[in-house]
């Protein structure tokens, strides 16, 4: 499939094709959705092109932004390259796997949480916005990378003319749209004419490359969170642990645990009678035994797995969950102060599963037993039902 | 798993529950929930209100009022039907700084929350000093943009406009599908008489379903859903104190967040249960 008008137009814009190339199934098995621009992206000066790249605009599914960002994508690459595989917008459209990129760079904003409102021109508000104080490491690499390839493109600026930078709108202002968040090409100064073929590579690539980075970052992420003293407890993360969470208890010997009272802070939120909500058991009584210790400890393998290895033989395995796109506050409700006092960001999702051989043994194990041995089984013929 | 696989670091986990902790969702890709600082310079805050037993939260984000991003006259507008829709459902803010003289407009985002239910346990986790501290999350809000403020509006414009019209030309509510609905069936029974050969026949259609609407016919489902949104109605709502990720009480909360005791707690329950509670269920 080329690039230009004509062949483009011999494929649907807006939806995938009914037969189903592997290219267009991730991993999960949804459809990837693909949208190629009517033209191709051209190194553009100012000005002039911006009446031919407008067509090419509609093939954009912003949900209403679709005009900036059909440019965007045609200027601010910078250089001619075959033409972009723009990936449905909006919080989902990323699709498990590359999410975790969008995260990350959201995180690295609210490291600054308000920029300094000091500054009143409309053009240089949101400009605080950007400079963050701990950028992300892949980040950065990226932004350099870009920031030298765009150096190059921009001619000088006529009168009355300002240089956008399309990738860079959502920081020119409070208000500004945000820009698509640009995939990762690995092979970006290829200017092969077969596209067809490079695009199905790429999208083979870009999968196993976001399952790597999906263990890498995980791998990562628990080092970093380690090591990094200066960043110490800023990493919120969600595990989802299986129902029903093993029940803890101070030790036997110490008995102040029922004298204690239990402190408003730890009453969950009380339900009205009659509505009816999946809940754990843990919030539904409001007799929450108050619990600080130690329960286990989370073992981290070079091969890039974690193990939670809690009490009384239980093992779990921690995976990346799917990341959401969008911001997610970690809250206190103090319904005795009335306070809603926001802990932070969460950075990442985790999901914790039994691990299997460890629980099929313990299966085995409670099965045996529990079995009642009948006197005189042994010549008795075991009708196995399981 | 190859036996090779050696660990590398070994984390001791602590397990804490003394605050009520929620996660909240908000349809924001790449920016942190902010007032604008146009909103800040003018002493505007985050706010937030909650309904404790219908479990709704609201949190209102003040907007961008400039006049290049802000369209006024559809502020006041919108202000004035937000005002109207707060009186309403009786949930008007009282005092607003001298606003009796001023008009009101739309100077604020209020995102409403809805409860998602939890899969599994939900458990927070901070590492901290080298040690991942967790603790159990109670309940997961979603938020979005409530514009009911917007309702308030169409139907004004919708009584200005149609006031002779009908109810056959107005868009009622969709049939109830536990109400029997014979207008339809009785069409067709003509249609298919007219099929065959040239009968007169004559349908008469009696609708058992008014616009009121029947109580008496209303399942029990259906009552108990209106009985629900009633209630939450009723309640009036409980003002927070806002406190953003930089504030003091944020940090005095998360102080509060972490395990302190590092006792060994005892495990009574076994991997098993993880198969056999489900079973149960």
């Amino acid at each position: 499939m080329s690039e230009t008008t004509s062949g483009s137009g011999s494929k649907p814009k807006a939806i995938s094709s009914l037969a189903k190339r592997p290219s267009e199934v991730t991993r999960q098995g949804t459809q990837k959705l693909k949208f190629v621009p009517t033209l191709p992206a051209r190194r553009s000066k100012d000005a002039e092109p911006v009446p031919d790249t407008i067509p090419a605009s509609s093939n954009d599914r912003g949900r209403g932004r679709g005009r900036g960002r059909g440019e965007g994508s045609g200027r601010g690459r910078g250089g001619p390259r075959p033409p972009v595989e723009m990936v449905a917008s909006g919080p989902f459209a990323l699709g498990p796997a590359m999410a975790g990129t969008s995260s990350s760079r959201r995180f690295a904003q609210a490291a600054t949480p308000i920029p300094a409102p000091s500054k009143t021109k409309a053009s240089s508000l949101g400009a605080g916005l950007s400079q963050t104080a701990a950028p992300k490491i892949k980040r950065e690499e990226h932004k350099l990378e870009k920031d030298e390839q765009d150096e190059e493109i921009y001619s000088d600026a006529d009168e009355g003319v300002e240089i956008i930078d399309m990738e860079n709108v959502g920081q020119m202002d409070w208000m500004a749209p945000d820009s698509i968040i640009k995939e990762k090409t690995k092979r970006p100064k290829k200017e092969d004419p077969d596209a067809t073929v490079n695009i199905a590579n790429a999208l083979d690539g870009d999968e196993d490359e976001a399952d790597e980075k999906d263990l890498e970052t995980m791998f990562d992420d628990f080092n970093k969170m380690n090591y990094d003293a200066d960043n110490d407890s800023q990493y919120l993360c969600l595990f989802q642990f299986p129902s029903p969470f093993p029940t803890f208890s101070a030790q036997l010997s110490d008995t102040m645990q029922t004298d204690v009272p239990v402190t408003p802070g730890s009453k969950k939120v009380t339900f009205a009678p009659d509505v009816k909500l999946e809940t754990e058991d843990l919030s539904s009584t409001s007799e929450v035994k108050e619990l600080d210790g130690l329960i286990g400890h989370l073992e981290v393998y070079r091969s890039g797995a974690r193990k939670i290895r809690l009490g009384n033989g239980i093992v779990l395995d921690v995976s990346p969950a799917s990341q959401p796109s969008f911001l997610e506050h970690a809250v206190h409700l103090d319904m005795k102060e009335n306070k809603l006092a926001i802990l932070g960001e969460l950075f990442r999702h985790y999901l914790v599963a039994p691990d299997i051989d460890a629980l099929l043994n313990a299966m085995d194990a409670l099965d045996s037993g529990s079995q009642t041995v009948l006197a005189g089984e042994e010549n008795l013929i075991r009708m196995d039902i399981t | 798993m190859n036996e090779q696989d050696e660990i590398i670091n070994r984390m001791p986990i602590r397990l804490s529950n003394r605050l009520s902790l929620q996660i909240h969702q908000f349809p924001l890709l790449s920016r942190p929930l902010q007032a604008p600082p146009s909103a800040e310079a003018s002493g505007k805050r985050i706010t937030a209100r909650i309904k404790p037993q219908s479990r709704v939260l609201e949190i209102h984000v003040p907007a961008d009022t400039r006049t290049e991003v802000y369209n006024s006259e559809r502020g006041h507008e919108f202000g004035k039907g937000q005002l109207d829709d707060d009186r309403e459902k009786n949930q008007e803010r009282k005092g607003g700084k001298g606003r009796e003289g001023e008009e009101p407009r739309l100077a604020e985002i209020r995102l409403r929350s809805e409860e998602i239910p939890h899969r599994g346990v939900q458990m927070l986790g901070i590492v901290h000093e080298n040690e991942l501290h967790l603790h159990p999350i109670s309940a997961t809000h979603q938020f979005r943009p409530t514009l009911t403020y917007l309702d308030i509006l169409s139907r004004k414009s919708k009584r200005r406009g149609g006031d002779d019209s009908d109810s056959d030309s107005d868009d009622g509510p969709p049939p109830d599908p536990d109400e029997p609905v014979p207008v339809t069936a009785a069409k067709k029974k003509e249609k298919k008489a007219t099929a065959g050969d040239a009968k007169e026949v004559q349908v008469s259609a009696r609708r058992t379903d008014d616009k009121a609407g029947n109580l008496s016919q209303l399942s029990n489902a259906r009552k108990e859903m209106l009985a629900i949104i009633r209630a939450e109605q009723d309640e009036s709502w409980q003002d927070l104190q806002f406190c953003g990720m930089t504030t003091e009480e944020a940090g005095h909360s998360l102080d509060q967040f972490f395990s302190y005791r590092s006792e060994e707690l005892h495990c009574s329950t076994d991997v098993t249960t993880f198969l056999t509670a489900a079973q149960k269920a």
